[in-house]
């Protein structure tokens, strides 16, 4: 798999710095940002393959900031992290056109799987570019 | 604008009720918080193995004890909500007893002093002459000032302010307002301040069971507390305590220790000996000079080490006051090890709110009582005689036993 990108959004600073480490570990690029105003900024100087994104935050609500992302980029693709009892605002995500959500806590092997795929998919869409391995 | 916790308008307290029953949503915000903290915890361990497979593990040591600090100071959160939890569920055992609110009001503020002024915060008392005594439980009430005024310093950061504490009368209720003039709380937030896990206070910093554990508590006492507030301009939390507090004859509960006794009747016959076991500087001097000041002998230990050194070297101590809380040993070990070498001294316990549990245990261990702090001086005094009284006759009982055995031998 090549190296991409991946921006980690979330307010909780250990949590996201921690999952930063462990999976630049893992050969990804990583950066991070704890809000959706942050994450906003980032990504229209950055780019960036896969969002990683908290749907609990401060300021905009994360279906708010995933809107916003994808109206802006639409190419990124998102993963949402929720909590269990937000099945709904995952749900909405969907429809929004996340490429999918995943239950916090997460476990890091799933999240590592799901950001490949993710990534797959938005370099079968863009088609061209570098041939996939 | 306004939103009232529980009131005297029927409506507006049921649909209250009704809220804070809400199971699924109570147990969605648990389980928020406690996921929060247990993310960081899994992958600050899971961090430690990837460390761990490289094969220079030397210069990944300081990253190593980072996590593991880390994994330590997550737990602590955990645990931090699930104390909270455990209060809100039985909001602290609620003994009632004739409370001077004035007076704890000044212990409570006191506490706070030295925060605010770190803060740039001037804390006014405005207390009411002649308020009637009411049966309160002392712990529910600090509690209920304690959390107002931990959000009242947090409105007023990072500039300072000022928080005024009012109480007075009003027919026959008695009314307590903790009023600051920080941040204010906008209108849309005041509506779910006081349901269980709402806070907006940072990650980490609050736990949002604060204002619904006060809820609680003026609820329990047939009350009500509601809030005012102004974004920009300050807010103000009303506190209503009626005139005949709910559960004054229930609230007591089967004493974990049998008798009340009476001090009356029996006359110390030499200064009571306290033991004064804390390692709060300022705490210990200004309770020791306070008891002395009545005619107690007070001898004071910082740890649990020196309590029993202090024990065994004096020999006539009798009664213990003991933090639960020591650098050394844990509360309830130092409490058996006493029990173990002096087993007639009465042992009452000190307590913070976190801390409620280990008292507990203590009470089974054959404490006397237990105290949570701030505690008002007058019910430690109270309780010191007591204890003393207890202790006294129990030795005279053993001391009648005994001349009892020797006539009996002799006959």
């Amino acid at each position: 798999m090549d190296e991409f990108t991946v921006l980690l959004v979330d307010d909780e600073i250990e949590f996201r710095d921690l999952l930063a480490k462990r999976l630049s570990k893992r050969k990804l690029k990583i950066f991070t940002a704890g809000d959706a105003a942050e994450a906003l900024r980032l990504l229209a100087a950055t780019p960036v393959d896969v969002v990683v994104l908290d749907v609990r935050m401060p300021g905009m609500s994360g279906t708010d900031a995933l809107r916003e992302i994808k109206k802006r980029l639409p190419a990124v693709e998102v993963l949402m992290l929720t909590g269990h009892a937000q099945l709904d605002v995952a749900l909405a995500g969907m429809e929004l056109g996340a490429f999918d959500y995943l239950l916090k806590p997460v476990d890091l092997d799933a999240l590592l799987y799901r950001l490949q795929d993710a990534y797959r998919k938005k370099r079968l869409r863009e088609g061209g570019g570098q041939p996939l391995r | 604008m306004e939103a009232t916790g529980a009131g005297p308008r029927p409506e507006q307290g049921e649909g209250r009720r009704l809220e804070l029953s809400s199971l699924a949503d109570f147990a969605a915000g648990l389980a928020h918080e406690i996921n929060n903290p247990l993310a960081v915890i899994i992958e600050a361990a899971g961090w430690v193995e990837d460390l761990l497979e490289d094969e220079e593990t030397k210069s990944n040591l300081e990253e190593m004890r980072r996590s593991l600090r880390q994994i330590a100071t997550q737990a602590g959160r955990c645990k931090e909500i699930t104390h909270n939890l455990l209060s809100f569920a039985r909001r602290v055992p609620g003994r009632v007893y004739d409370v001077d609110l004035n007076e704890l009001v000044r212990e409570v503020a006191a506490t706070f002093e030295k925060r605010a002024a770190s803060q740039k915060v001037v804390i006014g008392l405005h207390l009411g002459e002649g308020l009637p005594r009411r049966r309160l439980s002392p712990t529910a009430i600090q509690q209920l000032l304690v959390n107002l005024l931990n959000n009242a310093l947090d409105a007023l950061e990072p500039g300072g302010g000022r928080i005024d504490i009012t109480t007075r009368r009003e027919g026959g209720d008695v009314l307590l307002d903790v009023a600051d003039t920080g941040t204010g709380i906008p209108q849309e937030v005041a509506a779910r301040i006081f349901d269980p896990f709402f806070t907006t206070k940072p990650v980490g910093k609050g736990t949002g069971l604060g204002l619904s554990i006060c809820f609680g508590i003026a609820e329990d006492m047939g009350g009500s507390i509601s809030v005012d507030s102004q974004v920009g301009r300050g807010t103000t939390f009303h506190v209503r305590i009626p005139e005949r507090p709910a559960g004054e004859g229930d609230l007591e509960p089967a004493r974990l220790h049998s008798e009340e006794e009476d001090s009356d009747g029996i006359v110390p016959r030499s200064p009571t000996v306290v033991l004064l076991v804390d390692n709060e500087e300022g705490f210990v001097e200004t309770v020791a000079k306070r008891l002395e000041r009545r005619s107690l002998m007070v001898l004071v230990a910082r740890s649990g080490q020196e309590a029993i050194a202090r024990l065994e070297a004096h020999g006539a101590v009798d009664v213990v006051v003991l933090d639960v809380k020591l650098p050394d040993m844990d509360g309830t070990e130092v409490l058996k090890e006493l029990k173990r070498r002096a087993p007639l001294v009465e042992v009452i316990l000190l307590s913070g709110h976190s801390t409620v549990e280990s008292a507990i245990d203590g009470m089974r261990l054959g404490a006397f009582d237990y105290l949570v702090k701030p505690c008002e001086l007058r019910l430690l005094l109270r309780q010191i005689d007591k204890a003393r009284v207890k202790k006294a006759r129990q030795e005279e009982r053993i001391m009648e036993a005994r001349l009892k055995e020797i006539t009996m031998r002799r006959a």
